[in-house]
């Protein structure tokens, strides 16, 4: 290849790599513009009080606590099926395991499976099969189907990324496979583990198609995770498209989505930080 | 016991073997490999090796590039059960321990049996950290204990006044030298009774290696050393005992072995006198 190509292939491969970063930037910015008015009006009361005339008015405290427990609920549902897989790798990982290629063809098939799909199965195991009805149990659960593939997927990567090293120091000072795993590799992959969380919790978050099959979108205050519950998106999803006026709190909820977003990113870079504080990961 | 022994198990089936009986031998054992070889996959690393490595003392380990001395290390602490392809034959015996029966608890094996590699691989975490692991597994919970062991692994390796005021902060942040004393004085807290150490000054400065070079001199009477080295002049300095492996058509064969000085002054082979005296390797 000659020099002259190679130039103008670099001039045009860095024109998309700046019409990228330009795209990013826009959609940003028209994103913030947006809800910039929404964050100005935001207030506490908006967070602590209950919606009124269908969600027109008042506050969304309801669908703040559905959210969370929704969230909180599917992510520790998901939590030890990761660990587990994660672990069942790493002991197999130099053999053709059959339940390995099945778990990766699972994986696959799962993240290529749409959202809609999941509600409606969802519904039909866990609300009709076990009986949870539209609750924000059916809710998490589906949830937790949906995400899991994708937290597998990252916790993989992030362990496949650490140096066979690792596993090659410790088996040589006789650490079990166990002590390894969990006290080696696991905090050595800490903060991408993190990170898949985080990336976890933010797509969690942006369901909607899943969740009006399985937690119901009632706005009411749910009294126990067997009542049905209406998460943020789901809320802002409503509001636009059945709720005539319901704009000015579609953006207001749209704003808190995004904050909460950021919260949990601020969580998990604090949680990061005291354990690099403790030596417990790099 | 010369069969072919599949060495692949599941690392989880260790700790149903019953321990390796290393207790009652004396402080350091002899080395004894009998008609030992390896295979990874079809392609055979090292054929047929008969040697005893005499106990508390450094034995040198040389030979060229891919004459299979990291693979004959391996073998002795059994980590090439961790190389999928690899396949070992024969019988490796550290005093009274039979390392290749089925009965052997690798983990205490291991934890005995210690091992240096070439690229010293410090856990990501805080220096105390890379101590509290390895004695906790192996039982010792007490934190005044761990903080002894340490402080006196620490101190063996001529580490201690580098790192005291420094514990807790990440081993990554450990020179190249550092990052290997660290790592040989994470192997000595668990008070091992042989030492194997592969090539552990080629990633270091003159200086750094001199360090671990008297270091391991310091440590002579108290281990068995196998010490694999590229340079002559090291093994020379150092070595009790001496073993030169050659390639032989692609694998690894045991030419020679003997204390070092007649090795080293009279070889009998002629392979031996042009490698010592670099005209071949
Ligand atoms: N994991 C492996 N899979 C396949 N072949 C291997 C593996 N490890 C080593 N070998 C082969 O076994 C032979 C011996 O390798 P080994 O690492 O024991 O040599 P060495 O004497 O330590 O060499 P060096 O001085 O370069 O470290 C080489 O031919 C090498 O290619
Ligand atoms: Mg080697």
């Amino acid at each position: 290849m000659s020099t002259a190509t190679g130039r103008y292939k670099d001039v045009l491969l860095s024109l998309f790599a700046f019409g990228s970063t330009a795209l990013i930037l826009i959609l940003a910015a028209s994103i913030v513009a947006r809800l910039l008015p929404a964050m100005q009006s935001l207030n506490l009361d908006f967070i602590l009080k209950l919606p009124e005339n269908g969600g027109r008015g008042g506050g969304i405290y309801p669908v703040i606590v559905s959210t969370v427990l929704i969230l909180i609920i599917s992510l520790l549902t998901a939590l030890p099926f990761t660990i587990g897989v994660l672990y069942y790798s790493f002991i197999n990982r130099h053999r053709n395991s059959v339940l390995l290629t099945l778990i990766n063809t699972c994986i696959d098939l799962l993240a290529s499976t749409p959202s809609i799909v999941f509600g409606l199965a969802g519904y039909a195991f866990f609300g009709v099969y076990l009986g949870f009805g539209y609750s924000i149990l059916t809710g998490a659960f589906t949830l937790a189907v949906m995400v899991l593939p994708f937290l597998i997927r990252l916790s993989l990567d992030s362990i496949h990324a650490l140096p066979e090293d690792y596993t090659l120091n410790s088996a040589a000072l006789g650490l079990s496979t166990y002590t390894a795993f969990f006290r080696i590799i696991v905090p050595a992959a800490f903060p991408a583990l993190v990170v898949a969380f985080v990336l976890g919790s933010a797509r969690a978050l942006s369901e909607t198609a899943a969740l009006l099959f399985t937690s119901g979108y009632s706005l009411r205050m749910p009294e126990s995770i067997f009542d049905p519950g209406r998460t943020i998106s789901v809320h802002i999803y409503d509001l636009a498209m059945n709720v005539p006026g319901g704009e000015q709190n579609a953006y207001k909820s749209a704003a808190i989505l995004l904050l909460l977003i950021l919260v949990i990113d601020g969580l998990s870079q604090f949680l990061m930080k005291k354990w690099r504080e403790k030596g417990l990961c790099k | 016991m010369k069969k072919a022994i599949s060495l692949y198990k599941s690392d989880l089936e260790d700790v149903r073997y019953a321990e390796c009986d290393t207790g009652g031998a004396p402080a350091c054992s002899p080395i004894e490999i009998e008609s030992f070889s390896v295979n990874y996959a079809s392609n055979c690393a090292l054929r047929n090796i008969s040697i005893s490595l005499p106990p508390c003392q450094i034995s040198a380990v040389i030979g060229p590039s891919g004459c299979g001395k990291t693979t004959l290390l391996y073998s002795i602490n059994r980590l090439i059960d961790l190389i999928p392809e690899a396949r070992a034959s024969g019988a490796i015996k550290i005093g009274a321990t039979d390392v290749y029966s089925a009965k052997c608890n690798l983990v205490n094996l291991r934890r005995r049996v210690g091992m240096v590699f070439q690229q010293p691989v410090p856990f990501p975490f805080s220096i105390r950290r890379n101590f509290e692991i390895p004695l906790k597994e192996h039982g010792i919970q007490d934190r005044k204990q761990i903080e002894e062991r340490m402080t006196q692994a620490l101190k063996d390796t001529g580490l201690w006044h580098e790192v005291k005021d420094r514990l807790n902060s990440s081993a990554a942040t450990l020179s190249g030298g550092q990052k290997q004393r660290l790592c040989i004085a994470r192997l000595l807290a668990l008070k091992p009774k042989v030492l194997l150490m592969d090539e552990p000054c080629s990633a270091l400065d003159p200086i750094a290696s001199e360090k671990i070079e008297e270091l391991v001199l310091s440590l002579r009477g108290r281990y068995t050393i196998v010490f694999v080295t590229h340079n002559l002049q090291q093994a020379r300095r150092i070595a009790d005992y001496a073993a030169f492996f050659w390639l032989k058509n692609g694998t690894g064969e045991l030419i020679e072995h003997g204390s070092a000085d007649a090795i080293f002054s009279s070889p009998q082979h002629e392979l031996t006198g042009n490698y010592i005296s670099g005209r071949a390797g």
